[in-house]
């Protein structure tokens, strides 16, 4: 079967299900923002897929997809620095002592 | 100058010298209170007499009160419309003349709150009138409630020097009951007005314009007993009696002479005025029943009467003994019967306010109501006895004096009248009533006054000239509307 | 001087009742109405009343009718007319309440001299000869009614003239009570008649119906034939003349009439008001003979009246109750003699016993005194002539013999037998008790009872001259009478004889005091306690009014607030779990932020696209 438009859809909805179940389950706050990168990964792909097959020549998804990977790392910049200072206050990495946020 | 020749000025005069009375400008002082009082009794009694003098009952006196121009409520069609026909003339004659006697007999039974009680008896009397003279449903009932509220203070306040719990309880019974009787009767009156307006398509509420015919029979039948209620706890018609005798004998004297003289005959007008003259077809119908509640009425509580102990429990239930003849010459329905019961009417309230006087000298001089502890004292009140046994013969019914004749008139009205069977033996069955009054009257005269001497009563004092005049004058009234009966059958015409 | 008399005799009728007003009243006005004015004022009246019937008796045949009424009552077309109506019989029995009340009021100018409020006595005295006066002369029944009722009222105040005595004050009950048993039977008796009038009337209206009027009562009932209603009234009349006459079962209360004082006795006990009956009965024959039925009832009584009375009286010892059952044993023969429809014989028998009655209790002896000799004497000849062997008890009892058949003779017999015994036991009783005494005679009081029966002697005469008789088998058994009363003296029996049954009356008195008197208290008293105790009884109410309020409670506290709390509740329930969902764990919002937007964006892209799809459905 010759890869389509919904072989990409479902990987990037895979990696968007493991990024959320995990960023719900996980305690541990390094393990959540990795998560989030992983839903960040998945609604990259689902752009980058439908700015190739149903786009023009000069596609806005894939703008979006820059957009989106910048954002991503400015915002994982942001919640290390708090999330530091969080650990230094609390001294544990469980996120459900973060509750004074 | 037509002001003064008016219905109103009747009605409105003791209501106003009333709330002059119990304002705070008047004076404190018992002996003018009392003085004021009683002159505006004579008056109003002068002034019933001048009525009399230029009454006649072909022309029946009539009075509209207008407000601004028009009538009370002219939506619903009520007037405020007074009228004195025959037998409201009788009736006002009656109210000022016991209102007098009660206030002259105030003067040793009453010993504390005086401005209170003589202001709540010129209302009552004022309220009284209004009953007598109404011609119109509204303001008939507007008087009626306004009654209970002087009545209730009447019967419970603290009038006498001892404490009186006794009193309190039955006025409030009395207002209860009293109350509820009037619940109902204004449920009758709304359902006539409705009706009359749903036939005739007019509104209108006085007694001369409701006509009656094309109200369906059952509705007729509710009015009439919701009249009947409302009037039967006046007049007490058994078993809606109970709180006769509470709130007679735990009332002071006046009072119970004002009750038992005046306003059971309210109930007995009203019943006239609304079953009687208005309801006219339904109550040719329920005459046979009410009539054997008449006969309940006279035998029945001659009976209990028999057996009491307390002097004034004894006269409370002649009263009902009697207003029972003056239901059974109503239900006869015929004119014998109608002039017979309103003669009986202002004969039984001389008579009643006589026999209430009388208990009221005996309790103040021997401080006990038990006419077991009684006895020998009229070797001490020859007078008092003299009087005592003309008011219980009166009571009794001898000829020559007033009951006598319209209780013999009630008899042969029921034996004389179209209605059936029953009422003809509702009328033999009633007159066993001669002798079972006689019985209990005569016991309470025997061992109440005769008999030996006793030295617990050796140092009581003959009446004064204030209880002669009552006495005699009821006594006057009895004997001559006992011998020259034309004068007030003239009247009710 | 008959003019003057009718011209006035509405002055004369009506000169005792002012004389009792101005007795009661008069002396509080003025002081000149004292003793000597009011002896000599009553005295006047009843010498006028006398001189008045008698003359009148002289004018007047045996059908003239003197009639004159005013209107009483008057509704409409109902009129009662009071009025008088004067005729022979109505003239007899008036000459002689005055010729009695004449001679009773000389006695007790004397006899009661000592009493205080002797005013009181003459003014009644007074009363009672009006009223009765009035009843002999009604022109109807209803004021025959009136007039029976207020003697009887009179009565009752004379018997109870010493209220401070317990015992006359309760006898002069008994007897008024006794007596309006008697008025009720006579009401409803006129009522009945006037019912049937008014039904039987040619028009059905009461317009010039004379209501009560004898004449017209007995016209229409002759001509309408008699049934059963009928029968009652004529019973209810004769029970109401046997009250007042003391008959059969209720002759009871003339024995506690003797509570009274003598003059009392003499007058209304003996003579006057006992004959309204009689007076009654006589008035009410042309009723009466349509049923002979009702004819022979009264005969009986009568005699069964006549022999239970005497002999109960054989055997008292009192004189005064021994006379009262001797009045109604000879007004038992009365009542006979009308039975068989002997009427002039009946009021022989009535006048003759009038008479010789108040003689005999004018001489009575008081309770501790001695008899006077002049009085003795005087007695002993009323005795006899009582007995019926002096003078016009003689006449009397001969001319009635005359009109019976053997059986009526053997009765009459044996009742003359009896009557002599227990008359003379009396007198020799009464001998006994009091002894006799020759001084301190009362002049006046011995010249009335002296002219009495010195009336006596003239009616005998009178009697003599004018009837013929013979003399019979009853006047040999009232000798055998006395000789037997002598016998019994001489052997000293006299005082033992008794026996209970004769002396209380046959048990009539105490059948009435235990018996029926226990029933009215016992039924009085049940009656009593059903009022306060079940009509009166607020208990139900308290107890059906407190249900209703705890009704009205509950559905005030439960349903109606608790509508409220519960709303309140359940929004703090709410609040509760939203505080619980604010606990600052961030994944927990992620996901309800993510599932949200998630439930939104599907339900906005579902609508969108329906929508769309419509349209281009539509389109």
């Amino acid at each position: 079967m010759e890869t389509g438009l919904y072989h990409y859809l479902f990987i990037a909805l895979i990696l968007f299900i493991i990024g959320l179940i995990g960023s719900i389950m996980c305690k541990n706050i390094i393990k959540v923002l990795i998560c989030i990168e992983f839903i960040l990964t998945g609604v990259n792909i689902n752009f980058a897929v439908f700015a190739k097959y149903c786009g023009g020549v000069m596609s806005e998804g894939f703008v979006m997809i820059l957009f989106y990977t910048a954002i991503g790392a400015v915002e994982l910049a942001v919640a290390l620095y708090i999330f530091y200072f969080m650990f230094a206050k609390k001294d544990s990495d469980n996120i459900c002592k973060y509750g004074d946020l | 100058m037509d002001v003064l020749v008016s219905i109103p000025f009747l009605i409105f005069l003791p209501m106003l010298a009333s709330f002059l009375v119990m304002s705070p400008l008047f004076t404190n002082n018992e002996i003018l209170i009392r003085r004021f009082t009683k002159s505006v009794c004579g008056f109003q009694l002068l002034y019933t007499i001048f009525l009399l003098a230029m009454f006649s009952p072909s022309n029946p006196f009539t009075d509209k009160i207008s407000f601004w121009g028009t009538d009370w409520i002219q939506a619903l069609g009520v007037q405020f419309v007074f009228k004195i026909d025959g037998v409201g003339m009788v009736l006002v004659l009656l109210t000022s003349f016991i209102f007098f006697i009660a206030s002259i007999a105030s003067k040793m039974n009453i010993r504390r709150n005086h401005k209170f009680y003589y202001s709540m008896l010129l209302l009552l009397m004022s309220a009284v009138y209004g009953i007598f003279t109404a011609s119109d449903m509204f303001v008939f009932f507007m008087f009626w409630e306004l009654e209970l509220i002087p009545a209730y203070f009447l019967i419970g306040g603290d009038f006498s020097l001892e404490e009186n719990t006794e009193s309190k309880k039955s006025a409030v019974k009395f207002v209860l009951f009293t109350f509820l009787g009037s619940m109902i009767l204004l449920l009758g009156i709304l359902l006539l007005h409705y009706y009359n307006y749903a036939t005739t398509q007019t509104f209108t509420a006085l007694f001369d314009d409701i006509l009656i015919n094309g109200i369906p029979l059952s509705i007729k039948l509710l009015i009439s007993i919701c009249f009947l209620i409302g009037f039967g706890v006046k007049l007490p018609i058994i078993p809606l009696h109970t709180w006769l005798p509470d709130a007679h004998t735990n009332a002071p004297v006046p009072v119970s002479m004002i009750l038992a003289g005046v306003m059971l005959k309210t109930g007995a007008y009203g019943i006239l005025r609304f079953n009687y003259q208005i309801m006219q077809d339904v109550f040719q119908f329920i005459a046979p029943i009410l009539a054997i509640f008449a006969l309940i009425n006279i035998i029945y509580t001659a009976f209990v009467a028999y057996s009491q102990t307390d002097i004034k429990r004894i006269v409370a239930y002649s009263s009902i003994s009697n207003m029972g003849l003056i239901l059974l010459g109503l239900c006869a329905y015929n004119k014998i019967g109608f002039n017979a019961s309103v003669f009986h009417m202002f004969a039984h309230g001389l008579v009643t306010a006589g026999l209430f006087m009388i208990c009221g000298i005996v309790y103040m001089r021997c401080k006990t109501r038990d006419i077991n502890s009684l006895g020998g004292i009229a070797v001490k009140m020859p007078r008092l006895l003299g009087f005592a046994t003309l008011i219980v013969l009166a009571s009794v019914g001898i000829p020559a004096f007033a009951p006598f004749i319209s209780e013999i008139l009630t008899i042969i009205s029921a034996m004389f009248s179209d209605l059936g069977i029953v009422l003809k033996i509702v009328s033999i069955l009633s007159l066993p009533l001669l002798i079972i009054s006689s019985c209990y009257m005569l016991k309470f005269l025997h061992k109440g006054f005769m008999g030996n001497e006793q030295e617990k009563f050796a140092k009581i004092n003959d009446i004064t000239v204030h209880e002669f005049v009552v006495l005699g004058s009821i006594t006057a009234g009895l004997l001559i509307f006992g011998i020259l009966p034309n004068v007030l059958i003239g009247i009710i015409g | 001087m008959g003019e003057l008399i009718s011209n006035n005799i509405y002055l004369i009728l009506l000169l005792p009742l002012w004389i009792f007003l101005i007795i009661m009243l008069g002396r509080f006005v003025s002081v000149y109405v004292n003793k000597s004015v009011i002896w000599g004022l009553s005295l006047f009246s009843a010498m006028l009343g006398c001189i008045a019937s008698l003359g009148l008796y002289k004018i007047f045949t045996p059908d003239m009718v003197f009639e004159n009424t005013i209107p009483f009552i008057k509704i409409n077309d109902f009129i009662i007319n009071f009025g008088i109506h004067i005729d022979r019989l109505s003239l007899i029995f008036t000459s002689v309440l005055f010729i009695i009340s004449f001679f009773v009021l000389l006695f007790s100018t004397t006899y009661m001299k000592n009493e205080k409020k002797q005013y009181r006595f003459y003014a009644l005295i007074n009363l009672f000869n009006f009223v009765t006066a009035t009843f002999f002369f009604s022109p109807n029944l209803f004021q025959a009614y009136v007039c029976w009722e207020l003697v009887g009222l009179v009565s009752y105040l004379l018997i109870g003239f010493e209220y401070s005595k317990s015992e006359k004050s309760l006898a002069s009950k008994k007897v008024f009570i006794i007596n309006r048993i008697g008025d009720t039977a006579f009401l409803a008796g006129i009522i009945m008649c006037s019912y049937l009038m008014y039904e039987y009337a040619p028009s059905k209206s009461l317009a010039g119906l004379e209501l009560f009027d004898i004449n017209t009562i007995s016209t229409l009932v002759s001509v309408y034939s008699p049934h059963t209603l009928y029968l009652i009234i004529c019973g209810l009349f004769i029970v109401a003349a046997m009250v007042k006459s003391a008959q059969f079962p209720f002759y009871s209360w003339l024995q506690d009439a003797m509570e009274a004082k003598l003059p009392v006795s003499a007058l209304l006990h003996s003579s006057t008001l006992v004959a309204l009956g009689v007076y009654l009965v006589i008035r009410i024959m042309p009723f009466l003979t349509l049923t002979p039925s009702i004819l022979k009832f009264i005969a009986i009584i009568g005699v069964l009246t006549a022999f239970v009375c005497s002999l109960s009286a054989s055997v008292q010892n009192h004189p005064k109750k021994a006379l009262a059952y001797s009045t109604s044993a000879q007004f038992g023969l009365i009542f006979f003699a009308l039975g068989i429809l002997n009427i002039k014989v009946a009021l022989i028998l009535f006048v003759t016993h009038a008479l010789i009655k108040s003689m005999l209790f004018l001489t009575l002896p008081d309770e501790k005194e001695k008899w006077n000799i002049l009085k003795f004497i005087l007695f002993a000849i009323g005795a006899l002539s009582l007995a019926g062997l002096l003078f016009s008890g003689l006449c009397a009892k001969e001319i009635l013999a005359f009109s019976l058949s053997l059986k009526g003779i053997f009765v009459l017999s044996a009742l003359s037998f009896i009557t002599s015994f227990y008359i003379l036991r009396i007198l020799i009783v009464i001998m006994k008790t009091n002894g006799i005494e020759k001084i301190n005679s009362k002049k006046i009081e011995t010249f009335s009872a002296f002219s009495l029966l010195f009336i006596n002697i003239l009616l005998y005469i009178y009697l003599r001259k004018t009837n013929s008789y013979h003399i019979s088998i009853p006047y040999f058994s009232a000798i055998l009478g006395m000789l037997f009363v002598l016998i019994l003296n001489i052997r000293n029996w006299i005082l033992k004889i008794s026996c209970p049954l004769f002396y209380n009356g046959f048990y009539i008195d105490k059948f009435y005091m235990t018996i029926i008197l226990w029933l009215y208290n016992k039924f009085a008293e049940s009656l009593a306690k059903f009022d306060t105790k079940i009509l009166g009884n607020y208990k139900p109410i308290i107890y059906v009014s407190k249900i209703g309020v705890n009704l009205i409670d509950f559905v005030e506290t439960k349903i109606m607030n608790g509508v409220v709390s519960e709303i309140t509740k359940s929004i703090k329930k709410l609040s509760e779990i939203d505080l619980k969902a604010q606990n600052g764990n961030i994944q927990r919002y992620n996901l309800y932020a993510f599932l949200i937007i998630t439930i939104i964006i599907t339900i906005l892209s579902i609508a969108y696209l329906t929508i769309i799809i419509n349209i281009k459905g539509v389109g």
